[in-house]
């Protein structure tokens, strides 16, 4: 029974909320990072078939909420493929109520796009990157977070 | 229309997979335990009559975690066998060395022996209690509690909540719940 | 001090998969592993090969299932070319029960490999290699040094099949070899789900 609801739920929720997870390009992320100013973003790449990666997601949510009046942005960039941004991406966003942004990364080449985002990344998720365009800061770590090293780093950063 | 064509898809999908492969959550009955032990008979929950209960934990003999834990072990059997609630702990990798050379029957009747295990060591080859109770880690504890129709789960996961055998735990998971039946 | 202990741990266990595993040039070892069929597997069983094409690989990664077909692909194009496909499946079946030897024939069956998927119990040859994703590939030559690695990495730089400058980096690197030449590219960037250890309890 509880099957048959839950799937329900999830046919209401991907026809309500399909427009709100797009799909993006290093480009677009990059020009939005570059109007952020003073804003720090917390750029944490993920998916939804990464284990590691859905443990860690929890945090990043709570730094989002709690940073809402600082200039901090919490931005989720999954690395699930374009073509399960309905059936995989959605329903999982909509399950576990993620209010971060989300979007699905939009590259076709993955070997440019990973060298782009940091030259040491293995491609390994999940991975951080830390940038305020004023402060002129960038880092990126390929590990997992807890919540209180991802306050440290934050702390760090200011 | 697609998306009807979609949803209608998702419950079907749904519905099948729920009758693939049954995992037994906290709350669930499990019909019985049978399986093949160090002493080289087969051990079965359900002929163990003066038991009201067990204390099951899945470990291997080379997990760091599991040999940290063996004396905690030895101890719930110490305390709990006379109140009606035995050991029983339980190898996932089974019966054959040379695919598992570390973990299967061969090492864990030599840690049996050596450690003078107190409970059986029952080996479950292949996976078959450790994918019905979908345990993915090692050492897991699970506390039954014997029922006319089988045993029923009371508890899955850690024995407490101290990993470091020096400390003491703040929170002994597996008494709070085995004295919640006494 | 638990916790400096813990990230000691953590940091050899780093270390340990940081430094271990092959590169291009290294002698590959061979192994002896069971496959579906109930038969054991090495790379010596090819006796006419002139290389092979190991994959490490699963049956529940989703990266992994999208290049299946591609895998099989590559069999049929390479195996009577002198390079063998031979798939190795990395995960621990306690940590992914959908990764146990049962489930690996199911698969095998149900897609018609033309190739051998032997499980690799304890993650030996995954450690040996060096495997830390799935899909992670391993192309080797026989030399006389043995068999040598002479590319790791990515299938190719197209995991949707949306690219329009895609590079098929495995069969580049083949048709390479087939010519007595090295690879142009020797070593990409793995792409793919994290290998499912045996697993302990951890505590957070």
């Amino acid at each position: 029974m509880m099957k048959y609801l839950f799937s329900l739920f999830l046919v209401f929720s991907f026809l309500v909320t399909n427009a709100q997870i797009k799909l993006l390009t290093l480009n677009d992320l990059g020009k939005r990072l570059a109007k952020g100013k003073d804003t720090t973003y917390v750029i944490n790449f993920w998916a939804t078939w990464c284990g590691p990666c859905v443990e860690e997601l929890p945090h990043f949510e709570k730094v989002n909420k709690d940073a809402a009046k600082q200039p901090i942005k919490v931005i989720l960039v999954s690395l699930d493929f374009k073509s399960k941004l309905k059936t995989a991406v959605i329903p999982f966003v909509v399950k576990n109520k993620l209010s971060s942004e989300v979007y699905v990364i939009n590259e076709p080449d993955q070997q440019v796009f990973i060298e782009k985002v940091d030259k040491n990344w293995s491609g390994a998720i999940p991975a951080t990157l830390f940038v305020n365009t004023h402060k002129k800061v960038r880092q990126f770590y390929e590990k997992e977070f807890s919540y209180n090293e991802l306050i440290e780093t934050l702390e760090k950063l200011k | 229309m697609r998306k009807i064509i979609y949803s209608i898809c998702l419950l079907i999908f749904l519905s099948t997979t729920t009758y693939a492969q049954k995992v037994y959550k906290v709350g669930d009955v499990l019909p019985n335990i049978a399986l093949l032990s160090t002493s080289g008979s087969v051990y079965s929950l359900k002929d163990q009559k003066a038991a009201k209960g067990f204390i099951v934990v899945f470990m291997t003999p080379t997990c760091d975690h599991c040999i940290a834990y063996e004396p905690r072990v030895m101890a719930l059997d110490k305390k709990y066998k006379v109140k009606g609630f035995p050991v029983v702990a339980i190898g996932p990798y089974g019966d054959d060395p040379i695919k598992y050379p570390l973990d299967a029957m061969p090492e864990m009747k030599k840690l049996a022996q050596k450690k003078g295990f107190t409970f059986p060591y029952l080996s479950d080859d292949g996976f078959k209690y450790t994918w019905m109770m979908n345990i993915t880690i090692t050492p897991t504890a699970v506390v039954l509690q014997k029922k006319p129709n089988g045993f029923l789960i009371k508890y899955i996961g850690r024995i407490d909540d101290e990993q470091d055998a020096k400390k003491v735990p703040k929170n002994k998971f597996v008494e709070q719940q085995v004295n919640k039946m006494l | 001090m638990r916790s400096v202990l813990f990230a000691c741990f953590i940091m050899l266990g780093i270390m340990a998969k940081a430094q271990s595993g092959y590169q291009v040039g290294n002698v590959a070892a061979d192994f002896d592993l069971k496959n579906v069929d109930g038969k054991n597997v090495s790379l010596a069983s090819y006796e006419k090969a002139k290389g092979y094409i190991v994959v490490f690989t699963c049956n529940t990664c989703p990266v992994a299932k999208i290049y299946q077909d591609r895998v099989e692909a590559l069999n049929k194009t390479y195996a009577a070319k002198g390079y063998p496909v031979i798939a190795i499946n990395t995960n621990d079946p306690v940590a992914s029960p959908g990764d146990s030897y049962v489930k690996m024939q199911e698969r095998a069956k149900e897609k018609n490999f033309s190739y051998a998927y032997l499980e690799d119990p304890n993650h030996v040859y995954t450690k040996k290699y060096g495997a830390m994703k799935t899909p992670h590939v391993f192309v080797l030559q026989k030399t006389a040094k043995g068999n040598e690695v002479a590319y790791i990495g990515a299938i190719d730089n197209d995991q949707e099949d949306t690219n329009t400058s895609k590079t098929t980096f495995v069969q580049n690197a083949i048709n390479s070899l087939l010519k007595g030449e090295k690879p142009a590219i020797t070593s990409t960037k793995a792409v793919g789900c994290s290998i499912k250890w045996k697993k302990e309890a951890a505590s957070k």
